[in-house]
């Protein structure tokens, strides 16, 4: 070994700057207070999953436009349908918007409702079994920050846990120790859901003589000053009498983390905005 | 390379640079403009091979940051490029003369101070203006002491030879 240090001096050069740096990174935490060596990684390892998204992205975009043009009269009729309801639902939740706003509380119901959002397409997801990150094609320089929620149309998908100029690693709900504070919209029963590492959620502080039965959606509820309030989180898919004396509710996501393609990152939830940027 | 410094010589020119910059620190701080870690890390570099000139530069630079107080491997980075890089300057130049000594001593006192305000600056720490000030004082004594350093140490390990023998 010391043979070939000799003869590799540059490797033994490398090797010692590499502990140096390795032994700054366990010290030194950045502004985000993540620690440097996760925050440099992140900024050398995106670039390669973006260029890999890039190129994948463009020759199944090419083959689906040209190559695979079946289907698609279908989904255009479909789109053009879905577009229109849409737009009709748009025009009607303007009309009760306006009702809102000359009511008292619509600083409060807008603050609480209304956030602008950002569209950014997913380049990389980790193994599920280490943790539930992805990394997103869009960074700290598109106004996007620590802590930013991130969702999709069907619920939320987590927060942002780290951001470089260019990119953003989420946290996924699932993720272990990731949380959110979730309620029924009926009974508006409040507790936590955590992620545990596996593709369920539990949800937690619900009281064993509280009425909870599978098929109850799980809405945010805005408790955590993280998610807008009111959006999807899933469904419970178990609901039992605890060992202590809460009960022992599972909820499935409604999002399909393994398919996410885009995300949307709620930039600023006190901004007022017209929804989808 | 002519391996000239045995490795129980380093560990213990090591050994005595800690307990030198701990005696300065806490009794004489106005020693401590003399970079005692740069001059013997780049001693060994220059009279070793480039691994050991880096792994001294590094064993060396360790202490001097505990001792300072600041994050440990700031000065070590440094001292492991000096002592890398003291070792190839030791084939390209060669320089007897103690002002010549004194002088690259001098200079690479300044990269090496640069290295390391670089690397804080990076790291988001505030470099305050005294910073400057030290280096300013450091670079010629860290040079001229060094060069001394380099001359006495070298009468010491390369005694003249009475040549009339051979």
């Amino acid at each position: 070994m010391i043979a070939l240090l000799q003869r590799k001096p540059f490797f033994s050069l490398a090797f010692l700057l590499f502990a140096n740096l390795l032994l700054l990174s366990v010290q030194v935490r950045n502004t985000e207070g993540r620690l440097l060596l996760r925050s440099l990684s992140l900024l050398l390892f995106t670039p390669i999953a973006s260029t890999v998204h890039f190129v994948v992205d463009g020759v199944t975009g090419g083959v689906k436009q040209y190559a695979l043009l079946y289907g698609a009269q279908k989904e255009n009729i479909l789109l053009r349908e879905e577009n229109a309801r849409l737009g009709v639902e748009l025009a009607q939740l303007r009309g009760i918007k306006s009702l809102v706003s000359r009511r008292e509380e619509s600083p409060m119901l807008e603050e609480q409702f209304l956030f602008d959002t950002f569209l950014a397409p997913v380049i990389w997801k980790s193994p599920p079994f280490y943790a539930h990150r992805l990394v997103i094609n869009a960074g700290s320089l598109k106004g996007i920050r620590k802590d930013d929620a991130v969702i999709t149309p069907q619920g939320i998908v987590g927060r942002v846990w780290a951001t470089t100029p260019f990119t953003s690693e989420v946290e996924l709900i699932t993720n272990d120790s990731a949380a959110a504070g979730a309620m029924l919209e009926d009974s508006r029963l409040q507790g936590v859901i955590q992620g545990d590492g596996s593709l369920t959620m539990t949800w937690n502080f619900i009281p064993n003589y509280e009425s909870v039965e599978v098929g109850d959606i799980v809405y945010t509820s805005g408790t955590d000053r993280l998610y807008p309030k009111g959006f999807p989180i899933g469904k419970v898919v178990q609901s039992r009498k605890g060992v202590t004396v809460y009960r022992d509710i599972q909820v499935e996501p409604f999002v399909d983390y393994l398919r996410l393609e885009e995300i949307m990152v709620v930039r600023d939830h006190s901004r007022k905005g017209e929804g989808i940027e | 390379m002519n391996e000239t410094l045995r490795n129980s010589e380093v560990v213990l020119l090591l050994a005595a640079t800690a307990v030198a910059e701990i005696v300065f620190a806490n009794y004489l701080p106005v020693a401590l403009y003399l970079d005692l870690s740069l001059v013997l890390a780049l001693y060994i570099g220059w009279n070793s091979s480039p691994a050991k000139g880096a792994v001294s530069g590094f064993a060396f630079g360790l202490p001097q940051d505990a001792i300072s107080g600041i994050f440990l491997g700031l000065n070590g980075l440094s001292k492991t490029l000096m002592g890398f890089g003291g070792s190839y300057l030791s084939k390209w130049l060669l320089l007897e003369g103690l002002l010549a000594r004194c002088v690259l001593i001098g200079l690479l006192s300044a990269v090496d101070e640069g290295i390391v305000v670089g690397m804080r600056a990076l790291l988001g720490q505030t470099i305050q203006q005294e910073v400057w000030l030290r280096i300013l004082i450091q670079v010629p004594v860290t040079g001229f002491a060094g060069g001394v350093i380099f001359h006495f140490y070298d009468r010491i390990k390369f005694p003249e030879k009475d040549f009339r023998q051979v």
